[in-house]
């Protein structure tokens, strides 16, 4: 039985991935009718790859989404069965907060999430878009329905023309036993957009029972887990038993049966022209790139609690299956292992993000935006921020709003979207903490303080998360008053805290009036993080306040290049070509050199004058 | 619009003057000069004028004058000062160093002209006139400081780029990729390119401060065919006979260089051999003595050309009873002027007009316009000047660079003991530093060479 197709809602949402879901969420919360298109309706919220959220960078973008009023911090912490702080002795700003899913559980929960928001949901393989030129009036179901929307935002991940590869065999499809989306492909490209191609891939599942558990090393979380959510309730936190993951090693009979398969790798083969990950390779790719290394990490993931399903993280690969089968059984622990199901390699179709703006919306069409891997990108995380992004600026669009653009100095996501659409991704693009050059100010533990505000103004969060950041913020200054005036040994706690040895769980253990507060730890540690970047932060917002008048003076989007006078060759090329919104943009792009950019600001004004009419031409 | 930054950069004209002009604008700029000198406060409410004040460099006081124009009756239309000091470049060099210290920041290359611009002080033909201008320059100026150099510096700051991206590289590899095993870096490998890239900077920034005296000072070069009258006019230029003169072409075989003192504007005249076929005398001469004669002609214009190539100004020199050959190449940015000689001759023609190339005729030999070629000289030079923060402030943007590039590395190197990721922060400031010294790198740069380390990826 398929459900009656809605009618008209203000926005369609093509696809149920990590960037759908948050995508139809942030229009819901903004007021939005709002459906959600996908192919199959049992797969919402599904993991493909492996069953983790957060990691380095990817972490920080969870909080942010959180503090944006998101789905995904709260998913994981109520599905999570392993939490671990990576980087944990490395300084604030580099940790990142990531966990193990129960992936199924992660699904029922984002399935529940999306129906009690009031979103309609539409199972159906999304055909193409209805288009009036370059307006887009909604989607076209493969089954003749049609779902007319005020805008629509296209999540669908790697299911453009996407192509499996393992070994010699090919079938086309995004995810096993899932169809692909071609339509949509041939529609962007009628729009006039460029695609590119590009690959990933995923590693073999095994059966639990068929591992020899105690020849491997176990794995464990954090004894003391931090949440990623501000609203999960830390008393009834986490809320699933937490389990280990398990470590082995290839070994060098592992890489001879590989360096003896290779010319059956799909991409040594030369069948897979789209570009893979170089931060997630195929264990064919680490062989052959670094022959001098003699192991391999290969951990071992449980899917979910209780299920069979092993991810075994690590030795992703498209070699034939028997191939695989003999290549991991050489590993310590896997002798006997029994397949689920084999590794593969996907290739698809992606849009160059260099034709969207800052909001992920398609520029040469109206009321059309992307998000996702259909960007270039990788991860459910990148995934559902773009999707928060898009969905929230679409929406903002169909209310005839201001846009919502976060800057590189104020969220990973601002990061992200910049990076996006002023270059040519030539990887799938991943989040790295290196990208952000602001990355002391933008931590885990300071997202709400950075976006839960702007979040209320814009209706995307209510009430009850302004009061949890106006708490937080009461107990961290009072915390900081109690610093400052507590002496010991002639400085005060404040000055101590500066000094690395000193955290606030130490100076707490010593000091009667920190305990006194009764602070949870990651609110003190939030104080101690505050105390400890205080002069790096300062002088970075310096900078950011250097640059923000550029970031200010956005560049018509119909400007000619070729009538400016006097810019060097390369400017002019890359700034046609990238179009950047906004003169900072501009200056951020290499090659692109101060007196480009003085110039542009001088061409700028005078069109403005100009079309003003107000002033005579000089 | 937001609160603007004070800027500051020097305005005379680069080489040695009877004085030399620091201009400071922006909000403060009155504040910060007040901090620079003896009066202090005092100065802080004063209104338009000229003020004698004593500048303090830190040892001394030196006697200077204070122009105060205040906002917006001001070139910039903004709180503006200029500090008249006596025109030692050395001085001027430490002057800015000074106010920089005291809260300005160095005007980037047509940062006065955007701000003029901005607040309707200066019309659009004429802002965009001198910014195209500033971008050309700038190109030439780069090239011309690392000609000055032979790829000295550029060496020493590859290498320094080199070596940055390495121990960022490892850093970040550490932070972006904890839970690999290959990432555990160990920290004397970071300490070990840190210090390469801290010994190959401060190698460079002994360089930017050993430059040779001429740097600076523009560059006019005289340029044409042989036997147009480069040698004479040289000579009168200079009001000296220092070049050699013949009517015979091929005559001036080394370039020879001059310094010009025009009404307080120094330069460095220099003459070159002429560029093009030269007759060969017709008497019969043996072989050998021909083919000597054609490779030290060959020479000759070979470092004829060398000079050309780093010449600010050239001044083509035609000969005006022959037709106008073609022009002769000049470095991108250079300024060209049309010098019509030997206007005494009967047989001359009347000096050509063409668009965009300013024309004076002279006569090297009469003396007849040479002052005007003087004067037009001049203006173009200043034009020149005023386009941009260029020569000695180029050099003076260098060491502050530098100088912020050997700050960031030392703390880099400090913040180690405690960690990678402040020693991070340090590094990647310190390759925002060497950016704007045309060491650019992005993070796809530093990733780029992770990846080409480590194996990294699950």
């Amino acid at each position: 039985m398929r459900a009656p197709v809605p009618h008209s809602p203000d926005i369609a949402v093509i696809g149920g991935g990590h960037a759908g879901l948050e995508a139809a969420l942030a229009a819901r919360r903004l007021g939005c009718s709002v459906a959600l298109i996908s192919l199959r309706l049992d797969k919402l919220g599904e993991m493909s790859c492996n069953p983790a959220i957060g990691g380095l960078g990817k972490g920080q973008i969870v909080c942010e989404i959180d503090a944006l009023g998101g789905a995904m911090g709260r998913l994981a912490d109520e599905t999570g069965i392993q939490f671990k702080m990576l980087n944990g002795g490395k300084g604030a700003a580099v940790r990142g907060p990531r966990c193990q899913s129960d992936r199924h559980k992660y699904r029922e929960a984002a399935t529940e999430t999306v129906r009690s928001a009031g979103i309609e949901l539409v199972e159906g393989a999304a055909e193409g878009l209805l288009l009036d030129g370059s307006r887009v009036l909604g989607v076209r179901l493969a089954d003749g329905r049609e779902v007319r929307a005020g805008a629509v935002v296209v999540t669908t991940g790697t299911f453009l023309r996407a192509v499996m590869h393992t070994g010699d065999s090919q079938s086309s499809g995004g995810r096993i036993g899932e169809g692909t989306t071609a339509g949509i492909s041939g529609d962007l490209a009628r729009l006039g957009l460029v695609l590119g191609r590009l690959k990933t891939g995923t590693p073999p599942r095994l059966a639990r029972s068929s591992i020899r558990w105690e020849a491997l090393e176990a794995n464990g979380g954090d004894a003391r887990p931090t949440p990623f959510s501000a609203a999960t309730d830390r008393a009834r936190f986490p809320r699933l038993p937490q389990v280990d993951c398990h470590i082995t090693y290839t070994n060098e009979r592992t890489h001879e049966l590989i360096r003896a398969n290779i010319h059956r790798a799909p991409m040594y083969a030369g069948r897979i022209q789209g570009v893979g990950p170089r931060y997630c390779p195929s264990v064919e790719d680490k062989v052959m790139r670094f022959a001098d290394k003699t192991r391999h990490q290969v951990f071992l993931e449980p899917e979910s609690l209780d299920c069979e399903v092993i991810y075994v993280n690590g030795v992703s690969t498209s070699l034939p299956g028997e191939v695989q089968e003999e290549m991991l059984r050489t590993i310590a622990g896997l002798e006997q292992c029994r397949f689920l199901r084999h590794g593969y390699a996907v290739e698809y179709d992606f849009v160059q993000p260099f034709q969207l703006d800052d909001t992920l919306r398609v520029r040469c069409a109206e009321g059309l935006w992307l998000a996702g891997q259909i960007n270039g990108t990788s991860g459910y995380e990148e995934a559902a921020g773009q999707g928060l992004i898009a969905g929230a600026n679409a929406a903002l669009w169909v209310q005839g709003k201001e846009r919502f653009v976060l800057g590189r100095h104020e969220a990973y996501l601002g990061v992200m979207v910049d990076d996006l659409i002023t270059s040519n991704p030539t990887e799938p693009y991943r989040m790295f903490t290196s990208r952000a050059e602001h990355r002391l100010l933008l931590r885990a533990d300071n997202a709400q303080e950075r976006l839960t505000r702007r979040a209320h103004a814009l209706g995307l969060v209510q009430a009850d998360a302004l009061q949890r950041l106006d708490a937080r913020q009461t107990h961290k200054e009072t915390a900081l008053r109690v610093l400052r005036a507590t002496r010991y040994e002639g400085k005060s706690l404040a000055e101590w805290m500066l000094r690395p040895e000193c955290g606030w769980e130490s100076l707490a253990t010593q000091h009667e009036a920190l305990r006194a507060l009764e602070l949870p730890l990651d609110l003190g540690e939030a104080v101690e993080n505050d105390l400890k970047y205080s002069g790096y932060v300062e002088r970075a917002q310096k900078n950011v306040e250097r640059l923000a008048r550029q970031d200010e003076l956005e560049i018509p989007s119909d400007l000619e290049y070729r009538d400016l006078k006097g810019i060097s060759n390369e400017a002019r090329d890359k700034l046609s070509r990238l179009r950047p919104r906004t003169l900072g943009a501009a200056a951020r792009i290499a090659g692109v050199r101060p007196p480009d950019v003085a110039l542009l600001a001088i061409h700028i004004e005078r069109r403005r004058r100009e079309s003003s009419g107000g002033l005579p031409r000089i | 619009m937001s609160a603007r930054s004070t800027i500051a950069a020097i305005a005379s004209a680069p080489g040695p003057a009877l004085r030399g002009i620091l201009r400071l604008s922006g909000p403060e700029a009155l504040v910060v000069a007040a901090r620079c000198c003896r009066e202090g406060a005092a100065l802080l409410d004063v209104p338009r004028g000229v003020y004698p004040v004593h500048f303090e460099d830190g040892s001394q006081a030196i006697a200077a004058s204070l122009l105060v124009m205040r906002a917006p009756r001001s070139f910039t239309g903004e709180e503006c000062v200029e500090l008249h000091l006596p025109g030692a470049p050395a001085l001027l060099d430490v002057a800015l160093a000074r106010v920089l210290a005291a809260g300005a920041e160095p005007a980037q290359p047509g940062e006065y002209t955007r701000r003029a611009f901005e607040h309707g002080r200066l019309d659009l033909v004429r802002a965009e006139g001198v910014l195209a201008l500033a971008t050309a320059r700038n190109a030439a100026d780069a090239r011309a400081a690392l000609d000055l150099l032979a790829g000295g510096l550029s060496r020493e700051l590859d290498g320094t780029r080199e070596a940055l991206l390495d121990a960022r590289a490892l850093c970040e590899a550490a932070l972006d990729f904890a839970e690999e095993d290959t990432a555990a870096v160990p920290r004397a490998e970071v300490e070990a390119c840190v210090l390469r890239a801290l010994a190959a900077a401060t190698r460079a920034r002994a360089m930017v401060h050993a430059r040779p005296r001429t740097e600076g000072v523009p560059r006019v070069v005289l340029v044409g065919a042989p036997n147009a009258g480069k040698s004479s006019l040289y000579n009168a230029l200079l009001g000296q006979h220092r070049a050699l003169v013949s009517p015979q072409a091929g005559t001036t075989r080394d370039p020879l260089s001059s310094t010009l003192d025009m009404a307080g504007l120094v330069v460095e005249l220099t003459d070159t051999a002429g560029l093009g076929a030269v007759d060969l005398p017709q008497e019969p001469a043996d072989q050998a003595g021909t083919l000597l004669r054609v490779a030290l002609e060959q020479a000759a214009q070979d470092r004829a050309r060398e000079r050309v190539a780093v010449a600010d100004v050239g001044l083509w020199v035609a000969d005006a009873t022959l037709p106008l050959g073609r022009a002769p190449e000049l470095p991108e940015g250079a300024a060209r002027l049309l010098v019509w000689n030997q206007t005494d001759r009967p047989e001359a023609a009347a000096a050509p007009c063409l668009p965009g190339l300013p024309t004076v005729a002279v006569s090297a030999l009469t003396g007849d316009g040479v002052d005007r070629l003087r004067q037009v000289l001049r203006e173009l030079l200043v034009a020149q000047v005023e386009g941009a923060g260029i020569g000695r402030e180029t050099a003076a943007r260098q060491a502050l660079a530098l100088d912020e590039l050997l700050v960031e590395l030392s703390a880099a190197l400090e913040a180690l003991e405690g960690g990678l990721e402040l020693a991070a922060e340090h590094l990647a400031r310190a390759q925002s530093a060497l950016g704007s010294l045309g060491g650019e790198s992005t993070p796809e740069d530093v990733l780029d060479r992770i990846f080409s380390r480590f194996c990294l990826g699950k």
